[in-house]
């Protein structure tokens, strides 16, 4: 509660702040009030500070934070902080492309607060209302145009989907409130049979949930928006909005855990064809971006696996994930945006640069690695951990997971091969600025947590 | 006609004609004329909610859909200029499979409700659609949402401006076409 305010007025600040001057100047500002916030969360679901005593005059129940959701929420809003941090700065004055992600943030934390499924409306909005703008915020490229009015059709027929889902389920339990839909369907449960409207509502919200996850049926958009938003806002979107979708699934799931085995009956192949179809169709990309998209996709197909099992048991592996993913991909997005240009885009970008900058070429092996989930990183910990929790409920969708995992290497893998190429005699060179120290933290995380499974616990 | 029959006659007419201005919103030739269907439409669609005893939701449903929105779609499409000519390509396949889905989407749920017993929800006040009833609770039970959607507005509005505003760069660039 305390890190929305905080992301809010922070974002409202830097508006009035950078009014005149560079983003450059203030990005470092951004990603402190973000470091803030996400620590004042850390800090909040550690029980080290309590501050739900200045909140009492808000009506209690409609966003809670439990402890787990709590972890989630300090990552996304870490997660902000490391791409505002990594991504370079637009050379133009006025602070607004940063203050809407901050903005998009808040929506996320709210989704994942929420117990109410107004309030996950307005989360879910408020995430991407700021998004459909920063998709075409670099105006002259006419691709970023096509991505914001891509997302931005796709984004309001998937919201409409929603709200009529939250319709149907308000009309068959008539209540919003997580917890008292749950007690109606554990009713329900006793007599032997769920309401038409509970089940019809539920496909209809998850349908609009499915949409911004971009899980397979509903991914067509992912591709072309990524490719076509700038690489900042691109991997914001492939971060923040899946981690802050996923969370707010399994936060709405723990609702309707007396229809789990009947939803798991079609989210299961859901699972399975987004997982077997994003990493095939990675296979054939060329852009590296769209392969990273496609890859986004597959690495949702293996999070839905998660959705099927009993959630509240293990509310960490999915942070464990989520986190894990996180990281490779916003290093991953950065060296892209450090070594593409206009007209190469394809792994080629990455040629030689283990000679050139070892630097980066290790951090990009490092990351690979990790969102490939191959052990020593904190990839593989996380994937271990999601198809442990998943095997009993889902063998065949985690057998599933493990071929596409075993597909993933090949794409994954491609700058491998022209990595350590010569072709050009420039000499290594390093600087160390500020952004090879963060780079360096990053990269440092995802290796000691790798090794030293046991901070996870600390962590959550 | 024994299900029909019982419902209210101002129930029947209204649904009736929503039914038909929404028929000829898509039938019409003329983008100027289906608009026009559509503000139809929107009128009584709030002739309905009259019924449901919400008529703050009627009014509001007026001005911002009928009022806003439906004058900005008649300045997009008299700004577009829409003719025969300038009309892009589309091919019948993606109406014909849009027509199925939306069809077999209608099958599905109609089927559902079928077996479904809705259960009836008598409002016991009167006035519970009125702007008193729907303020006292947006400012007690709702509060954290209607405060929450100052957020949503406000980031709206950045982002209008950002969209709309002109770069330095931008500037120059349509001076020098203009000298």
């Amino acid at each position: 509660m305390i890190a929305i305010a905080i992301v809010f007025f922070g974002a409202l600040a830097l508006l009035f702040i950078g009014l005149n001057k560079e983003e450059k100047s203030l990005k470092l500002a951004a990603a402190s009030i973000l470091g803030l916030a996400g620590i004042s969360i850390f800090a909040e679901s550690k029980g080290i500070i309590n501050v739900d005593a200045f909140f009492t005059w808000v009506p209690a129940g409609m966003i809670t934070f439990n402890p787990t959701a709590q972890v989630i929420a300090a990552i996304l809003t870490v997660m902000a902080m490391i791409i505002i941090n990594l991504m370079p700065a637009v050379s133009r004055k006025g602070m607004d492309v940063i203050a809407l992600m901050m903005f998009s943030l808040c929506g996320g934390l709210l989704m994942i607060g929420a117990q109410h499924l107004v309030v996950l409306f307005l989360g879910i909005e408020i995430l991407s209302i700021p998004l459909f703008v920063l998709a075409g915020s670099e105006k002259d490229d006419i691709y970023g145009n096509e991505a914001s009015l891509k997302y931005f059709l796709m984004g309001a027929f998937s919201t409409a989907i929603f709200l009529l889902g939250a319709t149907f389920l308000y009309g068959g339990s008539g209540t919003m409130y997580y917890h008292e839909i749950l007690l109606r369907l554990s009713f329900a449960e006793h007599f032997g049979e769920f309401p038409i409207l509970m089940q019809t509502g539920l496909v209809l919200v998850s349908v609009g949930l499915l949409f911004k996850v971009s899980a397979v049926p509903f991914h067509f958009w992912s591709p072309d928006v990524y490719e076509g938003s700038p690489n900042r806002i691109a991997a914001f979107m492939a971060i923040i909005v899946k981690i802050a979708g996923f969370a707010a699934f399994a936060q709405l799931l723990t609702a309707f855990v007396p229809m789990q085995t009947w939803y798991s009956n079609w989210m299961l192949p859901i699972s399975a064809i987004t997982v077997l179809a994003g990493n095939i169709m990675a296979l054939a990309q060329q852009s590296y971006k769209r392969m990273l998209a496609y890859s986004s996709i597959s690495h949702a197909g293996y999070l839905l696996l998660f959705l099927l099992q009993p959630i509240q048991e293990n509310f960490q592996v999915l942070g464990v994930y989520l986190l894990s993913y996180g990281l490779g991909t916003a290093v991953l997005f950065y060296l892209f945006d450090k070594y593409a240009t206009s007209q190469d885009k394809t792994v080629g970008i990455f040629t030689g640069i283990a000679y050139t900058n070892r630097f980066d070429a290790m951090a990009l092996i490092v990351a690979t690695l990790t969102v490939a989930g191959i052990p020593s990183t904190i990839g593989f910990i996380a994937k271990y951990q999601l198809f442990t929790a998943a095997f009993p409920t889902a063998m065949w969708g985690v057998l599933l997971a493990l071929v596409g995992s075993a597909i993933s290497i090949s794409y994954y893998f491609k700058p491998f091969r022209v990595l350590f190429k010569t072709e050009s005699d420039v000499q290594p060179s390093i600087h160390f600025t500020w952004k090879y120290v963060c780079l360096l933290g990053v990269t440092l995380s995802m290796v000691i947590l790798g090794l030293f499974p046991v901070l996870l616990n600390w962590i959550f | 006609m024994g299900a029909l029959s019982s419902l209210p006659l101002p129930f029947l007419i209204l649904s009736f004609l929503t039914i038909l201005g929404a028929l000829y919103v898509v039938t019409s030739k003329n983008p100027v004329h289906s608009v026009l269907a559509l503000i139809f439409t929107f009128f009584t669609i709030s002739a309905h909610y009259v019924l449901l005893n919400a008529q703050f939701l009627a009014v509001v449903n007026l001005m911002v859909y009928a009022g806003a929105i439906m004058v900005l779609f008649l300045f997009v499409l008299m700004l577009l200029n829409l003719n025969k000519e300038s009309e892009p390509l589309k091919s019948n396949i993606w109406g014909i499979a849009a027509a199925i889905s939306a069809g077999l989407l209608l099958l599905v749920i109609t089927a559902a409700f079928q077996t479904s017993g809705i259960a009836v929800m008598k409002g016991n006040a009167e006035g519970i659609g009125l702007v008193k009833n729907l303020g006292r609770v947006l400012m007690t039970e709702y509060l954290v949402p209607f405060e929450l959607t100052g957020i949503l507005f406000i980031s709206a509005m950045v982002g209008a401006v950002l969209l709309g505003k002109r770069d330095k760069s931008e500037v120059v660039k349509s001076e020098e076409t203009i000298s």
